[in-house]
């Protein structure tokens, strides 16, 4: 996306946002609530037009996003939802509508769904890790990294920075609705120094942000 | 592999268990009437339309908003294609309860054309459906619905119905009058079955063109309303 801004009504949730995502690389998208992630992730998933700049991305068909277990049905089965992506694993999914499932379940059910199509060019997902138990977790980090080896572009918001630290490639710092830092991961270093550098670059994001916004007034 | 927009909007918002419930008994009601009343067949197709008012008004901006469609307008960016498969499958339920009835006619009367295949109940049908269905498709679930009746009890509340009706069954002399009589027609439609004399060929004509501008009115709804999230 280039120099995209999102308003609505009197609010803006982005400003002049400008970020590229390559084939095969994993992208994390850290930010405080409300700084503009989801909105973000849904413009790039062609659910919002942006009001101003530019957004390109492959054919529709190639893009899966998946906003979180709060956006499935609470009244459709989820075996009936499970079944309209016809996944090997639409069998094992319990008939119970999604309103009586546990949030786990949910969120596991939606991922499953969204990750269904291995044609999948870019993958957006938002918070994935909500929800999720150590055993679903560790599935679906392996799954990204799949995913990228796979040559998939991905793109993931988290609070999660260990998750984050541990798939990643680089990772975008949202605040106010703007861009205030990419951090590469390197991947010769320590877990533990990874989720320093990534709590850093947050930290100083953050700083950044409120003197910017400071600025402004 | 990514599910037709059709398929998609039934599994998520297609007929409930209680509409089809609901529309087994009134067929069941029809074949009753077809076997030993069949003058009052009538009130069957009435009811039908009544409970088409309401089946048809799914409404589209609660669902969008909380993020339902999200798999299907990610896949489908078309949304002309998405509110088209919408309002087929919005109106399915009363379209399949009208061709059981027209089954149902023609067991009971195999030589006559089935009171629900004739023009005029036709339009009547596809008319009362889509505008339903695109009043809740700009205003939310069951405004179409709602939004009808209370117009027809207040006109009938001002004594305003009686007259309509009047002119409705007027065989109109003049120009006026027939635009009177359409326009009597487009409000109070169930005018159509319960007057079959007051009909014109001009009528219909009207009636379907203003069915065409009420789901290109509903389309819009659709292709304009903003995917924002919701929380709950």
């Amino acid at each position: 996306m280039t120099h995209v801004s999102k308003r609505f009504g009197r609010h803006t949730a982005l400003t002049d946002v400008t970020a590229m995502l390559f084939a095969a690389e994993l992208v994390g998208l850290v930010g405080p609530n409300g700084a503009g992630k989801t909105t973000a992730l849904r413009v790039a998933a062609g659910l919002i037009l942006p009001t101003a700049g530019e957004v390109s991305g492959p054919p529709a068909h190639a893009i899966a996003y998946f906003g979180g277990e709060q956006t499935l049905p609470a009244d459709v089965s989820a075996r009936r939802w499970a079944e309209l992506w016809n996944g090997p694993w639409s069998r094992l999914a319990p008939r119970r509508s999604f309103g009586v499932l546990s949030r786990g379940t949910r969120q596991r059910i939606g991922l499953e769904t969204a990750l269904s199509s291995p044609s999948t060019e870019l993958l957006l997902l938002d918070e994935p890790w909500e929800s999720l138990d150590p055993d679903a977790s560790r599935w679906l980090s392996d799954q990204l990294i799949r995913r990228r080896a796979g040559g998939a572009a991905v793109l993931v918001s988290s609070h999660r920075m260990h998750e984050l630290a541990s798939i990643c490639d680089r990772c975008l710092f949202l605040s106010n609705g703007r861009i205030t830092a990419s951090v590469v991961c390197p991947a010769d270093v320590s877990p533990d120094e990874r989720v320093a550098s990534l709590l850093d670059a947050y930290d100083r994001s953050r700083a950044n942000s409120a003197e910017t916004s400071g600025g402004h007034r | 592999m990514r599910p037709s927009p059709i398929r998609f909007l039934f599994v998520v918002a297609g007929p409930s268990w209680g509409t089809w419930t609901v529309a087994a008994v009134l067929v069941g009601y029809g074949a009753y009437l077809e076997w030993l009343a069949p003058a009052a067949f009538g009130q069957v197709l009435a009811i039908a339309i009544f409970l088409q008012l309401f089946a048809a008004s799914t409404g589209f901006r609660a669902r969008l908003r909380s993020g339902h469609f999200d798999p299907l307008l990610v896949a489908w960016p078309s949304r002309w294609k998405v509110a088209g498969a919408h309002w087929m499958v919005s109106n399915a339920a009363g379209w399949v309860v009208w061709l059981v009835l027209a089954t149902v006619e023609l067991f009971g009367h195999p030589r006559q054309l089935p009171s629900t295949l004739v023009p005029a109940t036709v339009v009547l049908l596809v008319y009362t459906s889509t505008v339903g269905w695109a009043l809740s498709a700009v205003f939310g679930r069951l405004s179409g619905a709602l939004i009808w009746l209370t117009t027809i009890f207040a006109l009938n509340v001002m004594g305003t119905l009686a007259t309509l009706r009047a002119s409705f069954i007027a065989h109109p002399p003049s120009a006026g009058d027939m635009a009177r009589s359409i326009l009597t027609a487009l409000a109070v439609p169930p005018f159509l079955v319960i007057d079959p004399g007051g009909v014109s060929g001009a009528m219909l004509t009207l009636m379907g063109a203003a069915t065409a501008l009420a789901w290109i009115l509903g389309a819009s709804a659709i292709r304009l309303s903003e995917a924002a999230l919701v929380q709950p």
